[in-house]
């Protein structure tokens, strides 16, 4: 038995950001005075969210809600337009309308008209760190520090190089599920997590913010599903 | 010398660099229950070896090891450590921490006497969880029954929490060396024993019979 999804709520968030810390073993300061760590071999991604002020709570309580959502419970997120996700912004601005309020609407993606969809060229085994995107007219759109998506997963650009229309990209974390050729690799990926610091972002509702509610900033680790 | 140490001489250089200590290299173990072989290694992932195993990490996000093991010492000086390998048991899916700890309870039988094969893994700059170089053997150890434990209490967040944790002891090739040889020489015994290895007659302790209780005198 698989454990069940949940999909994060979509409500108006103000930050967001997707990186792959690892773990590192330090050393010691050697007598050249420099600081060695040896990084984790693998390591694993963290998505950070800040969501803004929370003015709809009387009807969509989805505070509320996330709250209680702290015990494990697996949580796809899609993400945001930030800059980590490659757009076609190159090719004229993402956010296709002037005048709309909040300026940058992650949340509800009202006027995004930035998602791109390639394909993987070729396979790659789980656990390999190397994938073959076929760019077709897409250019060179893809750089360093973009993200990526497979399935559930999100990746990190770590290094790309172009060879003709294929980006040779080697990713971070590693390969979680096995990729085909011709699987759609997703510019605005999921991802899958639970949340770590259940305890941290909660807050309560506040009679003098008339229901408003501020939570805090929400950090989930990923999740590697069978 | 194996593909292994030959990357990590590789990576250790003339040891006249800074950059020179920088190997990584990770445990990787083996334990053979009956029927039910499991692999883990010191890391975050599944890693892949060249031999085709898959080895499942034991290190959380938050960076702790849940399988908890002691330094391996050298056997050289004949000395038999016990070794306490201890796993955290947590939820899994479609299992809860407490049926896999009462199911591990009931397949308590696969683990003693059977072997754990600590092999190491080495890291090449750049490579994620399916390294190319060949794992190579560090050390067998034998297990010996399991130990099983559970625990309550109360985690960051105010929540009571139950633990569970099952420990299997280990002892390395040095156990039992310092016990008295459990055999007599005698005709049959040793005909019966040379037997069990193969040799047809071993006529070694023909005359010990003779011999018993005999004095002898050295001129």
């Amino acid at each position: 038995m698989t454990p069940r999804i949940w999909n994060f709520p979509t409500f108006p968030i103000a930050k967001q950001l997707f990186h792959v810390p690892g773990a590192a073993n330090e050393g010691g300061f050697t007598s050249g005075g420099a600081r060695i760590m040896s990084p984790e071999p693998g390591g694993f991604s963290m998505l950070e969210i800040q969501p803004s002020l929370q003015v709809t709570e009387w009807d969509f309580p989805l505070s509320s809600w996330l709250m209680s959502k702290t015990n494990g419970q697996v949580l796809r997120v899609r993400l945001a337009p930030t800059p980590q996700v490659a757009s076609a912004r190159s090719a004229g601005v993402p956010w296709g309308a002037e005048g709309v309020y909040p300026e940058s609407p992650w949340s509800n993606m009202q006027n995004w008209s930035g998602d791109v969809t390639a394909v993987f060229a070729a396979d790659a085994l789980e656990g390999s760190n190397i994938v073959r995107i076929g760019m077709g007219g897409l250019g060179e759109l893809l750089r360093h520090g973009h993200v990526i998506g497979a399935g559930d997963v999100t990746y990190k650009v770590d290094d790309i190089e172009y060879v003709g229309t294929t980006a040779i990209v080697t990713v971070i974390p590693p390969i979680r599920k096995a990729i085909k050729a011709a699987d759609p690799a997703f510019f605005r990926p999921w991802f899958l997590g639970t949340i770590s610091n259940g305890a941290d972002f909660r807050t309560t509702y506040d009679a003098e913010n008339n229901g408003n509610i501020q939570i805090g900033k929400i950090i989930l680790n990923e999740v590697i599903m069978p | 010398m194996s593909d292994f140490y030959d990357v990590v001489d590789e990576y250790l250089g003339d040891d006249d660099a800074l950059s020179d200590i920088r190997v990584v290299v990770r445990k990787c173990w083996f334990y053979d229950f009956t029927d039910y072989p499991v692999r883990l290694w010191d890391g975050q992932g599944k890693l892949f070896t060249t031999d085709g195993e898959e080895w499942l990490g034991s290190i959380g996000p938050d960076g702790i090891n849940l399988h908890k093991t002691p330094a391996l010492q050298d056997g050289r000086d004949g000395t038999s450590a016990t070794y306490s390998m201890t796993l955290n048991l947590y939820d899994v899916p479609g299992t809860s921490a407490r049926e896999l700890y009462e199911e591990l309870k009931t397949d308590q039988w696969r683990v003693s006497g059977r072997t754990l094969t600590v092999m190491l893994v080495v890291f090449k700059e750049g490579e994620a969880l399916r390294p190319e170089t060949p794992i190579t053997f560090f050390k067998e150890l034998t297990m010996l029954p399991p130990k099983f434990s559970e625990t309550q209490d109360r985690d960051d967040a105010g929540r009571f929490v139950k633990r569970y944790s099952v420990t299997v002891p280990c002892k390395d090739g040095n156990i039992g060396r310092s016990n008295v040889p459990n055999g007599t020489y005698a005709d049959t015994i040793q005909k019966q024993r040379a037997r069990e290895l193969g040799v047809t007659l071993d006529r070694g302790c023909e005359f010990l019979a003779l011999l018993a209780n005999r004095t002898f005198q050295i001129p």
